[in-house]
C-alpha cells in the first residue's frame, strides 16, 4: 500500500519533472547528452549503465577502462532528475551515507562546461554530461538524456 | 491412604473426579491458549521485524546496490542488536554481503522451519534508483526463544489462574458434597446403626433434608420398618400360637392313655408315645435298642392278622379297625385303628379295651353256660352246632352229636329233693367233661338233657366208644351227702353229620335215636 502510494507519488513527480524538462528545453532548446572520450571503447550507454556509473556501483566502463564520472555543477539538478528521477537533496543524502564506507565516492564536481570537456578529452575513462550545444570533436556522445527519459516515461 | 479415601469417601471421589475433569479441561485450554499465544506472538514479532526492515530499507537498498559490505555489516549489527532477531543474511546478486547473529539458527535448513508459521522474513531488495530492479535480498530469522519466552510468560498467568480455579473447585466440591450428601447420609447411617428397629423405633430425618432424596430415603426406611414390625408381630403371634398348640398336642400325645404310633411298610415303628409302650408291654430301651424289631414281633401270634389289616388299610387308603390280643395274654386286649398317612406310613391308634373285652367275653360265656353245671347251655349249643354245620358245608369235616337223657332222674328228685337232683346233674356234667376230649363241646340243654358235640370225627366208632364209656360212668352211684348215694342211667342217641347235614335234621336224627334207646329199655345207645 505504502509502496503503491510511493509509486504514485514517484510517477506524479516524474510527470512534474517532465514538465520542467520540457520548460527548460523550450527555453534553451538544448538537452543534456552523455559524452565520453572517443577512445573509451563505448559507442552508446544505456540508462542502467549510466546510473551504475554515476551512482558509484560500477567503477569501470563496460569496455574495462576505469570510469571517471564528472558532475557539471550547473546541470546536476536537471541531470539526476532525468537520470534517476531524484532531486539533489536525495542524491546528496545518498552520498552522505557512504561517507564512512569508502566503497564508492561521488563523481567529481566541475563548475564549467569547458572544464568538463577538457577533462573528458584528456581521460579515456571519463564520462560526463553537457548540453548538446557545447560538444565538439574532442568528445563523443554516447547517450541522449532526453531519449533515456522517453524510455523512463515509456515504462 | 488417598486411594482408600477415594474408595470409601463419596466426597473424596466426587472431588477427585471433578478435579480430574477440570484439570483435563484446563490442559486443553492451556494447550489452545499456548497455540494461540504462540501464533499471536509470532505474528507480532513478524510485524515488528517488518517494521524494523522498513526503517532500514533505504540504507539496505544502497548497500545492496553498491555491494557495500561495510554498510551491510553496519546494518546487520544494528538489526542483530534487536532481541527479536536471531540471525540476518544480506545478499547482493547471489553474493553474501553480510551474515551474522546466532549461527545455529542461521544454519537450520529452511525445510525444517517451513512447518512453523512465518519462520523467517525474506525480502528482495530493489535498486534505490529503479523500483523494478532487484539488486539483492535480506533474510531475517526471528529468535524463536524470545517467542517461547513471551508465550511462556503469558501462559504462566493462565496456568496460575487455572490452578487457583482447580483449587477453588476442588475445595468447593468437597465442601458441597460433604455438606449436602455425605454428612446427611453419614448421620442417617449412624442413626440406622444404633436403631432398635425391632422395637419399632423410627429413623429421625436430618434437618433440611425433609423434601429431598435423603428425606425420601428416610421415609422409605421408616415405612419399611413399620411394615417389617407388623409382619414380625404377626409372625411372632403365630409362632406363639403354634407353640401352644404344639405343646398341647405334645402333651396329649405324651399323656394320652391311647397308644399313638407310626409304622412304615416293613413294620418298623418310626414314632410312638409312652402309652404305646405300656399297651404293647415293651420298654422304651428295648424298642429303641432294637431298630430291626417290627410291630409284627410285638403282635406275636396275631402278626398275620395285623399284617392283613395293615395291607388292606394301605390298599383301601381307609381306616381299618381290629381288636387285638396283646402278648399272648388273654386278659389284655387292644382296639387298634390304623389310618393311612401315605404309601409308606400308617398311623396306629390303640386303646386298651381289656376290661370291656373281658366283660364281653364273660357275658358271652355266661350266656352260653349252664349256671348250675358250668358246661354249655342251649344257646351255647345252638351256636356251636350252627358253626359246626357251617364248617361242614365249607370243608366237609364231619362231627357227631350225642344226645343224652338221664333215666330215673325224676325219681331221684322226688325222693331226695331238688338239691340232690342238682348234685346229680353237676356230677353227670363232670363225668361228661372228663370223658370227652378237650375240644369236644358239652352242654345241658334241658332239665336232665345233655348233648356232646364231637368235632373232627371220621367214623362212628369214636362216638360209640365214648357212648359206652359214658353209659358205664353214669351208672355209678353218685354221692349226694349224708352217706346217701343216688343212681341214674342214660339213654343216648348218636347222629353223625355229613356234608349236607342241616341243624334241624341232625338234631332230629339224634333225638329219634335217643327215643329208641328209651323205648329199648334205657341204659343203651342207638345210632341215628
Amino acid at each position: 500500500m505504502v509502496r503503491r502510494l510511493f509509486l504514485i507519488l514517484a510517477l506524479a513527480g516524474a510527470v512534474g519533472s517532465t514538465n520542467v524538462v520540457q520548460e527548460s528545453m523550450a527555453q534553451e532548446d538544448d538537452g543534456l547528452v552523455l559524452i565520453a572520450h572517443p577512445e573509451s571503447g563505448i559507442k552508446t550507454l544505456d540508462r542502467d549503465t549510466a546510473v551504475n556509473l554515476f551512482m558509484g556501483r560500477f567503477t569501470k566502463l563496460p569496455s574495462g577502462i576505469t570510469a571517471l564520472p564528472i558532475d557539471l555543477e550547473s546541470a546536476r539538478d536537471t541531470f539526476y532528475l532525468q537520470l534517476v528521477n531524484k532531486r539533489l537533496p536525495e542524491i546528496n543524502s545518498y552520498w552522505a551515507r557512504l561517507v564512512f564506507s569508502g566503497r564508492a565516492s561521488p563523481p567529481r564536481k566541475v563548475d564549467h562546461v569547458e572544464e568538463v570537456l577538457e577533462i573528458v578529452a584528456n581521460n579515456r575513462g571519463a564520462i560526463a554530461y553537457v548540453p548538446r550545444s557545447v560538444i565538439d570533436g574532442r568528445v563523443v556522445v554516447v547517450a541522449d538524456l532526453g531519449a533515456l527519459m522517453e524510455k523512463i516515461t515509456g515504462l | 491412604m488417598i486411594i482408600r479415601m477415594i474408595k470409601t469417601r463419596l466426597a473424596a471421589r466426587s472431588t477427585v473426579a471433578i478435579l480430574l475433569l477440570v484439570a483435563l479441561l484446563g490442559m486443553i485450554f492451556l494447550a489452545l491458549a499456548m497455540r494461540i499465544a504462540s501464533n499471536q506472538e509470532t505474528e507480532r514479532q513478524y510485524r515488528q521485524l517488518e517494521g524494523l526492515l522498513n526503517t532500514v530499507e533505504s540504507t539496505l537498498q544502497i548497500a545492496c546496490f553498491l555491494r557495500d559490505q561495510e554498510l551491510a555489516n553496519e546494518l546487520l549489527a544494528g538489526l542483530v542488536q534487536n532481541n527479536t532477531v536471531a540471525a540476518v543474511t544480506i545478499t547482493a546478486d547471489d553474493q553474501v554481503l553480510a551474515q551474522g547473529g546466532d549461527d545455529s539458527q542461521l544454519l537450520v535448513p529452511e525445510e525444517q522451519q517451513a512447518g512453523q508459521h512465518r519462520a523467517e522474513l525474506v525480502r528482495p531488495i530493489y535498486s534505490p534508483f529503479d523500483d523494478a530492479k532487484v539488486v539483492g535480498g535480506i533474510r531475517l530469522i526471528p529468535d524463536r526463544s524470545v517467542i517461547r519466552q513471551e508465550v511462556a510468560d503469558s501462559i504462566f498467568f493462565i496456568t496460575i489462574l487455572l490452578l487457583v480455579q482447580m483449587a477453588v473447585i476442588g475445595v468447593g466440591t468437597a465442601f458441597i458434597v460433604v455438606r449436602l450428601v455425605t454428612r446427611p447420609i453419614a448421620t442417617i447411617s449412624h442413626r440406622l446403626h444404633r436403631l432398635k428397629a425391632e422395637t419399632g423405633e423410627q429413623l429421625t430425618l436430618p434437618r433440611g433434608n425433609e423434601n429431598d432424596e435423603i428425606g425420601q430415603l428416610v421415609n422409605d426406611v421408616n415405612a419399611m420398618i413399620d411394615y417389617l414390625i407388623k409382619i414380625l408381630g404377626t409372625e411372632r403371634q403365630l409362632r406363639l400360637q403354634r407353640e401352644v398348640e404344639e405343646k398341647k398336642f405334645r402333651t396329649i400325645f405324651e399323656n394320652a392313655e391311647t397308644a399313638i404310633f407310626q409304622v412304615d411298610e416293613s413294620g418298623h415303628i418310626t414314632s410312638f408315645n409312652p402309652a404305646f409302650l405300656r399297651h404293647f408291654k415293651i420298654s422304651e430301651t428295648n424298642l429303641r435298642g432294637n431298630p430291626e424289631s417290627t410291630i409284627y414281633d410285638l403282635a406275636g401270634s396275631q402278626a398275620n392278622l395285623l399284617r392283613e389289616q395293615m395291607e388292606s388299610c394301605r390298599q383301601k387308603r381307609a381306616n381299618s379297625e381290629l381288636e387285638f390280643n396283646v402278648a399272648e395274654d388273654p386278659t389284655r386286649w387292644l382296639h387298634l385303628i390304623l389310618s393311612y398317612l401315605d404309601d409308606n406310613l400308617l398311623q396306629g391308634v390303640a386303646n386298651d379295651i381289656s376290661e370291656r373285652k373281658l366283660a364281653e367275653l364273660d357275658a358271652e360265656r355266661r350266656a352260653t353256660t349252664d349256671s348250675l353245671t358250668g358246661i354249655g347251655n342251649r344257646a351255647g349249643f345252638d351256636n356251636r352246632l350252627a358253626r359246626l354245620v357251617r364248617q361242614g358245608h365249607q370243608n366237609g369235616q364231619r362231627f357227631a352229636l350225642l344226645m343224652m337223657d338221664l333215666d330215673f332222674f325224676k325219681e331221684v328228685n322226688d325222693t331226695y329233693g331238688h338239691q340232690a337232683g342238682d348234685q346229680v346233674l353237676v356230677a353227670v356234667a363232670t363225668t361228661l367233661r372228663s370223658a370227652a376230649r378237650k375240644t369236644d363241646y358239652v352242654a345241658r340243654v334241658g332239665g336232665d338233657e345233655f348233648v356232646l358235640l364231637l368235632d373232627n370225627i371220621d367214623n362212628e366208632h369214636q362216638a360209640i366208644r365214648l357212648a359206652e364209656k359214658l353209659l358205664e360212668d353214669i351208672r355209678k352211684p353218685i354221692d349226694i351227702g349224708d352217706g346217701v348215694s343216688a343212681s341214674v342211667g342214660a339213654s343216648i342217641g348218636i347222629a353223625l353229620s355229613d356234608r349236607r347235614s342241616g341243624v334241624d335234621e341232625i338234631i332230629k336224627r339224634a333225638d329219634a335215636a335217643m327215643y329208641r334207646s328209651k323205648q329199648g329199655g334205657r341204659n343203651q345207645f342207638h345210632m341215628g
